[in-house]
Order: structure tokens, then sequence, then C-alpha cells
């Protein structure tokens, strides 16, 4: 026989209702993030080692077409995962949304800034590259760490800025491009692995 | 003047069903099962109370070769929830 509830119990399940629709992590719910965060650390420490290795050095930067099947991967399993989960809060498909919209950004900075580099005839200017795209990954680490109220990832989206202005004030001082793939793999590991770790973890 | 509860949406299940689904675009029975802490047959039973009164959607589906069956709220039971949170608050404020 179901309890008759009063007005103030009404409210109560409300509240824990939501609250336990809203607190949705789960184990292994950082696979992804880990996935990803290794691939771009090895990516970007391969770049910074060929750099030094190959005898026309801006061929290393042909290692990143390697992030085309991982992102095609992550979005396999994402839609894999999806269709098996349990529940899918508004959240979730905000975050899902956030990175969807992160890549496309990323393919459009790469491309703008190869655009200009031509216009200009300055190679240079890809420099900003690196630095650009820590500040979109910071951009959208942040945005998903404040919706699902995580703070390891809001953390990780202020590594995430640090790393862009290393890059920056790197560069202006060494000027060579590799250290920027050492700082890139850096914050990686701050910004994806440790949230990661962290999230698999928590439940 | 204070307006009746939706019999409907006044019971402990229906209430703590539709609370769930407010906050997630779909859900799946087993979800709401393990949430609720309801048995199976009488969760199917206050499901189907709230398919009927076209506060949610219910879909069923074979996955793989699971059966599976997910709920969602509609924007009538999302009024009629809203309706019922203020008529709760008036009960409380009198």
């Amino acid at each position: 026989m179901e309890k008759e509830l009063n007005e103030k119990e009404s409210l109560q399940l409300i509240n824990s209702m939501i609250a336990e629709a809203r607190n949705n992590v789960s184990k292994g719910d950082g696979k992804i993030l880990l996935f990803v965060g290794y691939s771009l650390v090895v990516i970007s420490l391969l770049n910074a080692v060929l750099l030094h290795l190959l005898a026309s050095p801006y061929m290393a930067s042909w290692v990143w077409f390697l992030m085309f099947p991982v992102t095609f991967l992550v979005f396999w399993c994402s839609g894999k995962l999806d269709k098996k989960a349990l529940i899918r809060t508004h959240i979730d498909t905000i975050a899902t949304k956030v990175w969807k919209c992160f890549v496309w950004s990323m393919i459009l900075l790469f491309l703008l800034v190869i655009g200009f580099a031509i216009a200009l005839g300055n190679s240079g200017i890809e420099m900003m590259i690196t630095p650009m795209i820590l500040l979109l990954v910071g951009f959208a680490q942040y945005v998903v760490g404040i919706a699902y109220k995580f703070k390891p990832f809001v953390r990780g989206a202020l590594i995430f800025w640090l790393g862009s202005i290393l890059c920056v004030v790197y560069f202006y001082f060494m000027r060579e491009p590799s250290g920027q793939y050492i700082i890139f793999a850096l914050s990686v590991i701050g910004g994806f692995i440790v949230p990661g770790h962290i999230l698999n973890r928590k439940v | 003047m204070f307006k009746d509860l939706d019999p409907i949406l006044h019971s402990q299940q229906r209430l703590a069903i539709v609370s769930l689904l407010l906050s997630a675009e779909e859900a799946d029975f087993v979800y709401i099962k393990e949430k609720t802490g309801a048995t199976a047959g009488n969760l199917s039973t206050h499901i189907e109370k709230l398919n009927e009164a076209g506060y949610i959607e219910v879909r069923k589906f074979i996955d793989g070769k699971r059966p599976r069956t997910v709920l969602k709220i509609t924007p009538t039971g999302i009024d009629a929830f809203e309706e019922y949170v203020k008529a709760l608050q008036d009960y409380i404020r009198k």
C-alpha cells in the first residue's frame, strides 16, 4: 500500500528525485576522456620528438592526422554508450553538443590559421595553433565542468588556459616550436587525464 | 481558494517517476525502478496511468537481444507538474 503524502513530503520527494537524476555520473564515465587524453599526449610528444629527428621538421605536424581516427572512434563509442545509457539528462546532451562544437571550431581554427599563413606569406602564424587549441579545450572543459558541477573539470580548464599562456611565453624566450608540444602534453595530463581518473573512481 | 492536487501526480510512486523524468531527456525503466525502489509490476501500473493521462511517453524496443522500455516526460506532463508544485506551494503558504 502506498504512503499518503502531505504537502511537505511531496516537495521533499520532488527535490530528492531531481537531485538523484542530476547526479548522473557513473563509474567508467571517464574512459572516453582518458582515451582522448592519452592519445593527445602520445601524438603531441611524437610531434615534439619528430621535430628533432626529421630532415624536414614541418612534416612532423602530419602526426596530428592520427586525431581523425581517434575522433571517429570517440564519436562511435559515445554513440554506443548513449544507446546503452539508462538515463540521458539535459546536461549530458549539452556536454555532447559542446564537445561537437569544439571539434568543428578546431577544424575552422586550423583552416583560418593556414589561410592567414598563406595570405600573409608567413608560416610563423601557425605557432598560434597550439595555444589557441588549448584555449578552446579550456573553454569547452569549463562549460562542461560547470554544467556537471564537477570541480576537477573546472580545474582542468584552468590548466589548459595556463598551458595556452605558457606556450606563448615559451616561444617568446626560446624561439623553438617543440616545447609547445611538451606544454600541450602536460596540459592534457592535468586537464583530461587526471580528471578522467578522478571521474572513473568517483562512484 | 486552493486548487485540488492532481490525483494522477499526488501519489508517491508517480510523483517520483515524473520528478526523475523532469531532469532527464529520457530514462530507462530499470533506472526508474532502481531509483524509486518500486517493484516491476507496481511500476508498470503507475507508468500506464501516467501514459494514459498523456504525462509521459513510453517507447518499447529491442536493443540487441534485450527488450527495453524508455520513458520521457511530455509537455502536458511538464505543465501538470508545474501546476501541481504551484498548488503544493499554495497549501504550504496557507
